[in-house]
């Protein structure tokens, strides 16, 4: 499951934005950054977003990143080796 | 028949160079002048089992924390700090010559970082359902999240 997890942006502008890119995975609106709290995600942690986080299927996480960096490779060969190895 | 000068007094001199040579100042060191030095610091996390700087080295074996880098090469590194007990997090960080930048990294024992189970959550998706990490055990799961600025 892919799902991006957003708390700024408003419902109308997530909605427009699916629409233009022809994102097809979930968007949540995490209005109270209850969701980016609890995975320490924001300046105040020492971090800034994009971060990509993935959890193996048993809940565990196994990759989790935030820079700009291109980690696209590492990314899928991640999600691979996940579903490969659970 | 004619004697040549005793070695004695040319043995004694080179001795003596040579003691003064061993005990003489070693030449001064100079600070290589593109390095800084580079902090790394982690949260609730006792020892640090490796600094990485990307590009660059890696630095296995396990460091109190917080741990002082120096002669670190000037620039702009990514620095991947992990812990046993807390996971792994990195770092963009620039280090400036001549001066000491501090590095600090969220581990956290039992944080939302690799290694550890995943904080658990439910909410309303754009598409009108309702995603929760809980149902999608058995499954893997790829968060992304972002800021729309």
């Amino acid at each position: 499951m892919i799902a991006a997890v957003n708390n700024t942006a408003s419902e109308s502008w997530l909605n427009s934005y699916r629409g233009q890119t022809g994102i097809s995975y979930p968007m949540i609106f995490d209005t109270t950054s209850k969701i980016f709290q609890s995975y320490q995600v924001g300046p105040q942690y020492g971090n800034t977003p994009p971060t990509y986080v993935i959890i193996d299927p048993k809940g565990v996480v196994r990759y989790r990143v935030d820079d700009t960096f291109n980690r696209t490779p590492e990314i899928i060969e991640t999600i691979r080796r996940v579903l490969k190895d659970p | 028949m004619k004697k040549g000068p005793p070695l004695f007094p040319g043995v004694v001199l080179l001795c003596g160079s040579l003691v003064l040579f061993c005990c003489g100042d070693p030449p001064p060191t100079t600070p290589d002048p593109y390095t800084g030095i580079l902090r790394v610091a982690a949260l609730d996390t006792l020892i640090i089992d490796s600094i990485r700087i990307e590009l660059d080295d890696v630095m296995l074996g396990r460091f109190r924390n917080p741990h002082v880098l120096r002669e670190v090469v000037i620039g702009i590194h990514r620095v991947l700090v992990s812990s046993t007990s807390s996971g792994a997090a990195s770092r963009v960080v620039e280090v400036f010559r001549d001066r000491q930048t501090d590095l600090f990294v969220p581990l956290l024992a039992g944080g939302p970082y690799v290694g550890n189970v995943a904080p658990l959550f439910a909410a309303r998706a754009s598409n009108g359902d309702t995603v929760s990490i809980q149902r999608e055990r058995g499954k893997a799961v790829f968060l992304i999240f972002f800021e729309h600025t």
